[in-house]
């Protein structure tokens, strides 16, 4: 179905970029000329005004194979925006073209906008700005890839009907799909709408699906394609026990009333209701009964007795104790299908497999309680049973003959997991002559597909649907360099004894000697290899330019992965069967801290995540190694988590460790060897807090520790006013990482607008019901330190949902206008004014600066399901933001788009300032669509981090599938292109100095001859 | 980041786990009728984590439009006096319990460094942040002396409390200014119109610029080139 509008969309995309492509080379595509227009328009370099010759952002240009040929310093408007290189020969060549190639089409734009042009002006911006995501077709997947994932198995089902073999599966996500029986890849996916779930589905002709909420929605779908066939809707109540069943031709719905039991039945193909009839069932007045539907008989069992009867023919009840089978009655029977024929009735300590007949139930095996069955479909009359071994970590699958009830020796094997065991349960089985199949959903999210007898030929990891939180992580440094930083890099009491000439050359010496004996070792051969399970250890090194890098990410299923950001390949996974995550209001949330980076040889990296226990509610930290994934420590804290935070400074040993506040307001720090660093630093630790449906903010102190305890005094405290149905919707503070390279915004006068750079601003959003504007959006800005409100603002008639990015010192949200039934974004910017009120560094609490906001509104031509700022090593770069919309699009829009600064009408100064002209809706090009035609859907979350290169951000896109890019929000201005000239360059080169030889050659000839006239 | 003066405060994400709410009361606009607020104010003199609060004063808004304002404080003990003055290495922390108009009681909580407000001879203002409604959201102090320098304060100075009252409004949010859109490219389109209407001068008036230029270059070719030009000629006939 994705196949030909996909198609279409790609030439499109395709066509478009080759348009780019030629303008690109309209306004010089080389390095330099990036570095150029760039520095053009975003004045991001107040120090210029004082000093002409001054550069601010000293960029490296590099080539693909890492070498350095050059420095480019970049220079602002103040310098006539001009490259100044220092460098080589070749750099002054290439500089040289670059500034031909870009001045002239400059000038000439500014001379179209003083007649007014604004078109043209706002097209030639454009140009500039999206073209940053210019693909051409052979570097499709260079850059990203995309992994699609469906979640946990809910019912599925082997089609060995039509042409291919495949698995049709529906899941927890609301998604149907067809898997590859041979490579577990999606053939076919359709996802189904969000927040509801498949309640039945049926494999006939074609796969039937009755799924939603309210508003049943009952689909048929072609197996081969997963184009829809036909689709009609009903209104049904919903209850925990209807049960739905296809029946030749019929679908049919079976609700429990009081003391009753409502069939109705449709046609399945056309929706016609063909009537319902309540059949009387006294005995469901306790509830404590089960009721399965086994082919087109309702079967139900009491404490005491069996009920059933045929849903077709519509007689009463048929009754059979449950004595008769010599079962000793059980408080809360349950009940679960078994394939088609047959169900399962479970009691405690063991559970027994009946067969339905005409005449009734009628009992054939009896297995464990925590066994999983599944007959298989068609005449084979075997039923498979899975048995969980979590001491031997393994699945013990035997096979029962359904005529006899024996076990039928020749397919039951043994699947050994070790650590990667997980209970599993049988979701479909099929045996075609013979040769069977299984396959199992377990309990951490996996899809495993088993031959049976054999072993388990692929597994799916779906927990990878559900991620809560990522990290992206440097990878360590290659042995060779770790031998030298831990020569350089010891503590400092070691530097303290080796001080002086002599114990220098010592301390050379002694590392250099070591160093020749891991040469000497290697060489020979002493040094074990990397253990050769997944990926060598060689492979994941740190890269030149920090691009390469470890993905941590912590799933709701219990389970955390390392994930190779290059190709998303899975490096590592852990399983956390206890843990599960926390919630703010509904969401969940994983609390993810990297304690200590990998730069710190020879202490090993250290990441933690905090959740709560499964069982007891109760804290649960669990520290883990982030490159091998080795689980460390796994401590049930004790408490119940309010509030994390970690500390801003690392301790001798490098570890940045948390201070995690308890429901109780006490104050613990994690790991707990980390005490001592968060008493020294307790004088200037503030933490943060909020309860959203109390409406309450606090802040507190740790300036009470003791030298033994840390303490925390509460210091401000906000209530948001109550109101009807108020609700705070969001609470976003700056990325911790964030670092802010230009202190102001040079306007066209030259004087500098400095910014209001706060990094413990906390933007919280709340909205309200009002009586005369339906819904009121709040929007207030509050320095988490002193608890002072810096902004406030409100929305009338607007409501959730609403996104938020926070960064620098803008503010950037969507929400929803009631009043004009469209998204909108708010962008606001925060200035200090013309002068900085404190030059070396920003302290929230002697700061009484009331600043000065710059706001706009812009309309969005989409909903937003999320959205992020990029976020680069330096702050240099511009900022974009990363949208991700609901049609599975990723649209990467430029700051300055939503700049609050854009003038209704363009004056001489703002075109000298490069902001472009007020136009309220924003525009969505197809160029800026970062994912091209692979759609991402239903996306949660964004994670930007910076890489090793200043000009290119790492996107990691996640929800139900995965997606990564890197992005260079000011074009790749540090790294030439892959298609960079290397022999056109060298052979000018070389020709000019054979021409200067010649030249020279022939002119002293020439100087010679004329001597001689 | 330096370490000192910017205490680095990192945020977690809060976790709500006390789920009750205060019942819906619906509120009715302060700022229609003009509100008042009485604000009554406590603050703590020792800094350890459970100190009392003790009375210092109140405050009465008359008008929160307006900003009119009714300030009462006591005349501080000599020996509270002495406190402030040994609460220069720790935080001197105020609560602040408002009544609004309605009859709607809330607190709030806020502090400043002790240095501050000793350095600045108890010279502090008082910021109430109301939220759409007129109803506080916030109220937090901080003093006219931004940065602590260690100077010494005349005790005289030490004996009332200096209160300057802001009362801060919430602010209208920005929408999408289309109408400003649209009479801008009405007035732009407009000016073309004129611009067209009025423009009927002949071809060589208007375009005289361009002409005259590729006419001059045409004769400067031609006159330096004149055997080529001639040769042309020649080949023509």
């Amino acid at each position: 179905m994705e196949s030909t509008p996909g198609q279409r969309q790609h030439q499109q995309s395709v066509q478009t970029r080759l348009f780019y492509r030629e303008n690109s080379q309209l306004y010089g595509s080389t390095a330099g000329a990036e570095i150029a227009t760039r520095n053009q328009h975003h004045n991001i370099i107040p120090a210029l005004k004082s000093s002409s010759i001054v550069g601010s952002g000293k960029s490296e240009l590099r080539d693909e194979s890492h070498r350095s040929i050059g420095f480019a310093v970049l220079c602002g408007p103040a310098c006539g925006s001009r490259i100044v290189v220092v460098g080589g020969p070749l750099i002054g060549l290439i500089a040289g073209m670059a500034l031909t190639v870009a001045s002239g089409p400059v000038s000439k734009s500014s001379d179209m906008c003083s007649k007014g042009y604004y078109i043209l002006w706002t097209l030639f911006f454009l140009q500039f700005f999206t073209c940053v995501s210019c693909l051409f077709e052979d570097q499709i997947g260079k850059f990203d890839w995309r992994q699609r994932y469906i979640g946990k198995i809910r019912f599925a089902a082997f089609d060995a009907v039509s042409g291919t073999r495949k698995i049709l599966v529906a899941t927890e996500q609301n998604v149907l799909a067809a898997l590859h029986p041979k490579s577990g890849n999606i053939l076919w996916q359709q996802v189904l709408e969000k927040d509801e779930s498949v309640q039945h589905m049926h494999v006939g002709k074609e796969l039937v699906s009755v799924s939603g909420g309210p508003r049943v929605h009952v689909r048929a779908w072609d197996k081969t394609n997963g184009l829809l066939a036909w689709e009609w809707s009903l209104s049904q109540q919903q209850s925990a026990r209807a049960r739905w069943a296809v029946d030749k031709g019929r679908l049919y719905h079976v609700v429990p009333l009081d003391g009753q039991l409502e069939v109705s039945a449709f046609s399945l193909e056309s929706g016609f209701d063909l009537g319902s009839r309540r059949l009387a069932a006294p005995w469901t007045a306790g509830g404590a009964y089960d009721c399965v539907l086994v082919g087109a008989t309702v079967v139900c069992v009491t404490q005491h007795s069996f009920y059933w009867t045929s849903l077709a023919d519509g007689g009463a009840f048929a009754e059979v104790p449950l004595a008769s089978f010599d079962l000793t009655p059980a408080a809360v029977p349950v009940l679960s299908g078994v394939g088609e024929l047959a169900f399962s009735l479970r009691l405690p300590g063991k559970q027994t497999v009946f067969l339905m007949g005409d005449k009734g139930p009628r009992a054939i095996h009896e297995a464990s309680a925590t066994a999983s069955l599944l007959a298989t479909p068609f005449d084979s009359n075997i039923m498979f049973k899975l048995e969980n071994k979590p001491d031997s970590s393994a699945l013990q699958v035997s096979a029962v003959s359904l005529n006899t009830g024996v076990e039928v020796d020749e397919y039951s094997s043994t699947l050994i997991l070790g650590s990667k065991f997980s209970p599993c349960t049988l979701t479909a089985a099929i045996c075609i002559k013979d040769e069977c199949a299984a396959v199992l959903s377990g309990d951490d999210h996996t899809i495993s597909f088993v031959n049976i007898p054999g072993q388990i030929t692929w597994t799916r990891e779906e927990a990878l649907a559900s991620i809560i939180s990522t990290e992206i992580i440097d990878l360590p440094v290659s042995d060779l360099d770790a031998a030298i930083e831990s020569e350089f890099g010891s503590k400092q009491e070691d530097l303290g004894v080796a001080t002086g000439i002599v114990g220098m050359v010592m301390r050379r010496l002694t590392s250099q000697v070591m160093q020749i004996k891991v040469l000497a070792q290697t060489v020979l051969g002493l040094v074990q290899p990397a253990s050769s399970s997944g990926p060598s250890r060689a492979s994941l090194i740190r890269d030149t330019f920090g691009l390469h890098k470890m993905i941590v990410a912590v799933t709701s299923a219990g389970k955390a992965f390392g994930i190779d950001n290059l190709r998303g390949e899975l490096i590592w996974q852990i399983q956390l069967p206890r843990f599960a995550p926390l919630h703010v209001g509904k969401s969940p949330v994983v609390p993810l801290y990297v304690l200590r980076t990998t730069s710190h040889v020879p202490f090993t990296p250290l990441c933690a995540i905090l959740g709560k226990d499964r069982l007891t509610g109760e804290g649960l930290a669990v520290a883990f190694e982030p490159i091998k994934g080795l689980v460390l420590s796994s401590d049930a804290l004790g408490y119940k988590v309010q509030q994390v935070m970690q500390l801003p400074h690392p301790d001798d040993e490098f570890l940045r460790g948390l201070v995690v506040l308890d429901d109780q307001l006490k104050v613990h720090a994690y790991p707990p060897e980390s005490k001592a660093n968060a008493i020294k630093q307790a004088a200037s630790l503030y933490m943060f807090t909020t309860w959203p449906a109390k409406g309450t903010f606090a802040g507190f102190s740790f300036a009470h520790s003791t030298k033994q305890d840390l303490v925390a005094t509460k210091v401000w405290e906000l209530q948001l006013p109550d109101g009807p149905d108020r609700e705070v919707v969001a609470v976003v503070g700056k990325n911790p990482t964030e670092r802010v390279n230009s202190q102001g915004r040079v306007l066209a006068d030259r004087s500098v607008m400095y910014k209001y750079i706060n990094p413990n601003l906390i933007a919280i959003i709340s909205q309200v019901s009002d009586s005369s504007h339906k819904y009121i959006l709040n929007m207030y800005l509050v320095d988490g330190v002193s608890g002072a409100v810096v902004h406030s603002a409100t929305h009338k008639r607007a409501r959730a949902p609403v996104n938020v990015v926070h960064s620098e010192n803008w503010l950037v949200y969507s929400y929803f206008n009631e009043k004009m039934r469209r998204t909108e974004l708010a962008s606001f910017e925060l200035y200090e004014g013309k002068s900085r009120s404190n030059t070396t560094a920003f302290s929230s609490k002697s700061n009484s600066v009331r600043p000065l906001v710059e706001q706009q509104a812009y309309i969005f031509p989409s909903t937003v399901d999320t959205m992020k700022e990029t976020i680069t090593e330096k702050g240099i770069t511009s900022k974009h933001l990363i949208m991700a919309l609901p049609n599975g699009n990723i649209l990467e829009l430029p700051w300055m788009f939503v700049d609050p600064r854009r003038p209704t009408v363009q004056t001489g100064e703002m075109r000298d300032e490069g902001v472009i002209p007020y136009t309220p809706e924003l525009p969505i090009p197809p160029d800026a669509i970062i994912n091209y035609n692979q759609t991402v859907n239903r996306v949660r979350g964004i994670h930007t981090a910076p890489s090793g290169l200043e000009s290119t951000c790492l996107v990691l896109v996640y929800g139900l599938d995965l997606f990564y890019i890197r992005v260079a929000p000011s074009k790749a201005f540090d790294l030439l292109k892959d298609d960079f000239d290397h022999f056109l360059i060298a052979a000018v080169l070389l020709g000019l100095v054979i021409a200067s030889y010649v030249t020279k050659k022939l002119a002293a000839r020439k100087a010679r001859n004329q001597a001689w006239k | 980041m330096n370490s000192l003066s910017a205490p680095g405060v990192l945020f977690g994400i809060a976790i709500f786990l006390h789920a009750s709410y205060l019942g819906h009361s619906y509120l009715q606009s302060e700022v229609d009728y003009d509100g008042q607020l009485s604000i009554d104010l406590q603050h703590a003199l020792d800094d350890t984590p459970e100190s009392a609060f003790k009375s210092r004063g109140s405050i009465d808004i008359r008008s929160i439009r307006s900003g009119f304002v009714d300030i009462d404080q006591d005349v501080i003990a000599p020996e509270d006096a002495a406190k402030i003055s040994a609460l220069r290495n720790g935080v001197y922390r105020l609560r602040a319990k408002v009544t609004t108009g309605g009859g709607k009681k809330s607190s709030f909580l806020t502090f400043v460094d002790g240095c501050s407000l000793y350095e600045s001879g108890l010279s502090d203002i008082l910021t109430v942040s109301l939220d759409h409604s007129g109803h506080p959201m916030a109220v937090s102090l901080s003093t006219t002396k931004g940065v602590c320098d260690g100077s010494p304060v005349d005790a005289k100075n030490l004996r009332t409390f200096n209160t300057t009252v802001l009362i801060s409004h919430m602010e209208q949010a920005p929408i999408p200014d289309t109408s400003a859109y649209i009479q801008k490219l009405e007035r732009e389109k407009e000016a073309r119109d004129r611009g067209e209407t009025k423009d009927n001068r002949s071809f060589f008036a208007k375009y005289w610029m361009y002409i005259v230029p590729v006419v001059i270059f045409v004769l400067i070719s031609s006159a330096a080139n004149p055997e080529g030009a001639a040769g042309n000629a020649g080949g023509g006939r």
